[in-house]
């Protein structure tokens, strides 16, 4: 088992090196931060070396969480619709196995991509002679579960919807806009006096709760620890709440693997 | 038996109303150790799906499949005996040639030695492309390295979906002899194919399917035998056929024709009196292609509303 889920990420990632859609994906989302970036460093006199460190450091957070998710849904969706799982599922190697491989392949790209952001900050931090902050291995750690999070969804959710649904959710769907269409919605509701429409909103208002409950978060207990990514300083405090985000984290992660492989094994994809 | 397949049906639901489409229909076939049988039937038989079933790739909605002893699951230990090559050339093609090979071997495997991986590359006529992607690869080629996948481990049941389609002749022949040497060495083998004569070259046992179900299932050499009551001949053509002579083909001077053996004696007449050579005499041979006709033709005519 562990030999073959050796091979298996060694092959994704293989995939993920060859194949042009997520080059095209990693270079189209890579320049966007990057034209974001330019005004940030051309106007460094105005801005301290720290910020733009940790501008740099959030941006590739970003691409990697942008990344994690792409790479999960198009894995996924590649391997099943052009039928190639075929020449897997048809070997002693069971289909639970090469879901790790898809979960744990790109978890493993993420979490390069954020350690990258990682060691950028520490080399600028020791080129600019900043003293080394803590906050930058807690953002980065805060980073990959955040990530992991986001693609284990994407993998949830392209195991029964078309990639670009998925996708469309992940982005659209999340936690902001329902606390957001939640507090419309509570407006809406103090403004009428009509109980019929009354009745309707209050259901709406249901509806979006539940929704809100039952969406994964990705950034949980971003309140607790919003210090860290202003000052880069880490309380002992903000290591317990990293570790609640982990543990989170990989939760909800087992949970997406547990439901997308039953998924998985009950569906035709032929 | 190493496969039973016993009243399997298998139901798709298809178009924007999800309207049910019945794929196999109370299909059964049994396969023993060291048999070659060929699963034969006309485009939307249900060959390929009886296949996936065998394979464990779809759960019948009924009846009932054993693969070696019990049902098959996707990705289950029984696949260690078992090799696949599919219809389509449905591969990683973000992989090299090589690597692909490496990559299915592995998946049953380990560690394959890249002294064994190069021999079959050797032998598929693969080793100068072990570097190219399979998505740059040709058809043929893409099948070759599938092929070179299967006989990478020796196995005891071999799988293949329509295995020479898109192979030159040269190579549709080395395959035929890679095949003939497998199961000589032990293998089963299932084929899906839809070429006739190349599987009345290789395999030793039939299944026309049709409507998803078997129509007919038997030795080859039960089916395949001389028809005593009529004769194939070939002679120089000429204006007045005799109406006892059945024309089937005239060309460059030589006709071809089918004649009732008790008119033998009258034909030899009228060719030594016309001065007619005779090129071909013997007794007619049904081929796999005329059984396949006639029992697609009875099985049609037998649905077909009285």
């Amino acid at each position: 088992m562990t030999g073959h889920l050796r091979e298996q990420i060694r092959v994704q990632i293989v995939f993920f090196r060859r194949n042009r859609l997520i080059r095209a994906v990693g270079l189209f989302v890579g320049i966007i931060l990057a034209v974001m970036l330019i005004p940030s460093v051309a106007t460094r006199s105005s801005m301290t070396r720290f910020d733009l460190i940790r501008r740099i450091q959030q941006e590739i957070g970003r691409f990697a969480f942008v990344m994690g998710v792409a790479l999960a849904v198009l894995t996924f969706y590649y391997h099943v619709s052009t039928r190639c799982i075929k020449m897997v599922l048809t070997k002693p190697c069971r289909p639970e196995g090469w879901m790790l491989s898809v979960f744990l392949s790109t978890v493993l790209a993420c979490s390069s991509m954020h350690l990258l952001g990682l060691v950028l900050a520490t080399i600028l931090s020791l080129v600019w002679t900043i003293p080394f902050q803590t906050g930058i291995i807690f953002v980065a750690i805060e980073g990959i579960a955040s990530s992991t999070v986001a693609l284990s969804w994407a993998v949830l959710l392209a195991t029964f919807l078309h990639p670009a649904v998925a996708v469309l959710i992940i982005m659209v769907i999340h936690e902001r806009l329902l606390y957001w269409l939640m507090i419309v919605t509570m407006g809406a509701m103090d403004g009428t006096t009509d109980q019929v429409r009354l009745f309707m909103l209050r259901m709406v208002q249901q509806l979006l709760a539940a929704c809100y409950v039952l969406l994964p978060t990705y950034s949980p207990l971003a309140d607790k620890v919003k210090g860290v990514h202003l000052s880069y300083r880490v309380l002992a405090m903000d290591w317990v709440s990293l570790a609640g985000i982990l543990g989170y984290a990989l939760l909800f992660a087992a949970f997406c693997y547990v439901v997308s492989t039953l998924i998985f094994l009950h569906r035709r994809y032929i | 038996m190493i496969l039973d397949a016993r009243d399997v049906t298998v139901e798709f639901a298809r178009g924007r109303r999800r309207e049910k489409i019945r794929a196999l229909d109370g299909f059964n076939l049994q396969v023993r150790a060291g048999d070659f049988c060929a699963l034969l039937g006309p485009n939307g038989a249900g060959k390929s799906t009886a296949l996936y079933c065998f394979l464990g790739l779809i759960r019948p909605d009924r009846g009932s499949v054993s693969l070696f002893g019990g049902m098959p699951r996707k990705g289950s230990p029984q696949f260690e005996r078992i090799a696949y090559l599919p219809e389509e050339p449905h591969y990683h093609l973000y992989l090299t040639v090589e690597e692909a090979i490496r990559y299915y071997g592995s998946l049953y495997d380990e560690r394959i030695p890249s002294r064994r991986i190069r021999e079959v590359m050797e032998q598929v006529g693969l080793s100068e492309f072990s570097d190219l992607l399979l998505g740059n690869c040709s058809k043929g080629m893409k099948q070759k390295a599938g092929i070179a996948a299967c006989i990478l481990k020796q196995c005891d049941l071999l799988f293949l979906d329509e295995p020479t389609r898109g192979l030159d002749p040269i190579a549709t022949k080395e395959f035929r002899d890679i095949l003939i040497r497998m199961h000589r060495g032990g293998t089963t083998i299932l084929i899906n194919s839809h070429i006739l004569s190349e599987v009345e070259m290789v395999s030793d046992h039939v299944a026309i399917m049709d409507h998803g179900r078997v129509v007919l299932q038997d030795e080859l050499r039960n089916l395949i035998r001389f028809d005593r009551g009529l004769y194939s001949v070939e002679f120089d053509a000429c204006a007045d056929v005799p109406g006892y002579i059945a024309v089937e083909r005239s060309e460059a001077g030589v006709i071809r024709a089918a004649l009732p053996a008790d008119m033998l004696s009258a034909f030899l007449s009228f060719a030594a009196g016309k001065g007619l050579a005779v090129y071909a005499c013997s007794l007619k041979r049904n081929t796999l292609e005329d059984i396949f006709m006639d029992v697609l033709r009875g099985a049609r005519d037998d649905r077909a509303p009285s």
